[in-house]
């Protein structure tokens, strides 16, 4: 997984963390219980069945384009897994 | 859409999810061509203007002019045309007042599986705007054939939100 910060005036930030460490147990069982504090509950097997269709997914496409932000500041934001 | 022609084929090329070399790959040019077109360096060939305009999925017209065609927003596709959902997308497209804009790309597939296990967005995105939109019934229409433009939001600040399927 990428994630770009472009800031004017400010130096690019590129973070490049392995997306396995994003869909593994450990990141599953976090999200469940960040959801659950906020009245969402989904089962950890459910979370565990949503990372695996993700990781399915990200093999058969290359740089997935998550997320991208322009904010009218001129910041810029960009996810790919 | 944005005022020059560079800015257009960046947003454009962009929202497509490609990088500016598969671009430049697709037409047979540089990708130092393609990144001096999206600053307004340089302009297209001519003679490569509808096949830019075919991969970036607009007519010239609107590519050199910036204005949307006046096109059916959605199409119900036959069977027969109806691509594999594993490779659709849905993109979810938010352009605030403001001048902000946030382009989220999800597959259809595991927007399918996040449903089916009870996700809903505005628990994600926090966006009001999101919240009277019932995904499942759109995720029924993309399962029956819809294609394109399914959902357009405009609020009373002149935020909006597109949701669209390709």
């Amino acid at each position: 997984m990428r994630i770009v910060v472009k800031n004017d005036g400010h130096k690019n930030i590129v973070l490049r963390i392995p997306t396995g460490f994003l869909t593994g147990n450990l990141s599953a069982l976090l999200v469940c219980r960040i959801l659950r504090k906020k009245g969402v509950y989904i089962p950890f097997r459910h979370m565990r069945f949503l990372m695996n269709a993700i990781n399915k997914y990200r093999r058969r496409h290359k740089d997935w384009n998550l997320v991208e932000i322009n904010s009218s500041d001129g910041d810029y934001i960009q996810v790919k897994i | 859409m944005e005022n020059t022609l560079g800015k257009r084929i960046a947003e454009l090329r962009r929202e497509k999810g490609l990088k500016q070399d598969e671009l430049a790959e697709k037409l047979n040019v540089s990708p130092q061509a393609v990144s001096k077109w999206e600053n307004d360096q340089t302009c297209p060939d001519i003679s490569l203007l509808p096949d830019l305009a075919k991969i970036l999925g607009v007519s010239v017209d609107e590519l050199l002019s910036g204005k949307k065609a006046d096109v059916p927003a959605v199409r119900m596709l036959p069977e027969s045309e109806r691509k594999n959902i594993n490779d659709m997308m849905v993109r979810i497209v938010v352009d605030s007042c403001d001048g902000d804009k946030v382009r989220v790309n999800l597959p259809v597939a595991l927007v399918q599986v996040a449903l089916d296990m009870g996700m809903e967005l505005p628990q994600f995105s926090g966006n009001n705007m999101l919240k009277n939109i019932d995904l499942e019934k759109i995720m029924m229409l993309v399962n029956q054939g819809a294609m394109g433009n399914l959902v357009e939001v405009e609020s009373a600040d002149g935020d909006t939100v597109r949701i669209f399927v390709e």
